[in-house]
């Protein structure tokens, strides 16, 4: 991985809608806005000492995108010695978004996509601000 | 004589998100939970697991809870399945 390319980290929770809204919204950045650019880093591998990922990590800058106000990404990216450059909530998006209630974990519902969708797009946003501001 | 909890096995599902693999790894988690074996089974997050979070899943919950929220309120419910094992497109 080259050090310019953004993690993107985001919640790996199973029981609630707003951890599959998490890692779609990752999905979409890394498959399809911003491929190339991006790319995903499992959460479960820099709890244990996986080496390769926590270099990884520490090199580059990430963006989180938690699902609960645990944080767990945010606070495992940035206790593991990475940068947090900006640490997404799937809940703030979606008080800002109240039309797009999300549901179902095995399947999100069309408003949860949406609103994927709608996170991925903030997430590329700030990915360009990055790297506009690396190059200045 | 008291009833005694009945014991429940854990699935603990793989949380890898850039494989395929990780995610029909969750999915067949969810299945058991909510459909093959709902209310014999829990689940937890694989991080939050490995940094000593207790947070357990029962069931299909998408509403944010407290830790202790979550253990007192342990309600069961089914959600429909057969959803595919694969990741959904993105809407456009």
């Amino acid at each position: 991985m080259t050090k310019n390319k953004v993690y993107i980290v985001p919640c790996s929770g199973i029981g609630k809608a707003y951890g599959s809204v998490a890692r779609e919204s990752a999905f979409v950045v890394t498959e399809h806005l911003r491929p190339g650019r991006t790319a995903i880093l499992a959460l479960s591998r820099l709890v244990p000492d996986d080496s390769d990922a926590r270099s990884d990590i520490r090199q580059a800058k990430s963006i989180t995108i938690d699902g609960c106000k645990l944080s767990c990404a945010a606070k495992v990216v940035s206790e593991t010695g990475g940068t947090v450059a900006h640490a997404l909530q799937v809940l703030d998006v979606y008080r800002a978004n109240k039309e797009l209630k999300p549901a179902g974990i095995s399947e999100l519902n069309e408003d949860g996509k949406k609103l994927a969708v709608v996170i991925a797009e903030e997430v590329a946003a700030l990915v360009d601000s990055m790297e506009e501001n690396q190059n200045a | 004589m008291p009833e005694l909890p009945r014991k429940k096995i854990g699935l603990v599902s793989c949380s890898g998100e850039e494989t395929a693999e990780g995610t029909i790894t969750r999915l067949a988690t969810r299945n058991v939970l909510e459909t093959l074996r709902p209310g014999d089974t829990v689940t937890i997050c694989l991080p939050l697991f490995l940094a000593g979070g207790k947070e357990i899943v029962p069931s299909h919950d998408s509403t944010p809870r407290s830790q202790s929220m979550v253990a007192k309120n342990a309600v069961r419910r089914k959600e429909p399945s057969g959803t595919a094992p694969s990741r959904p497109l993105p809407l456009w």
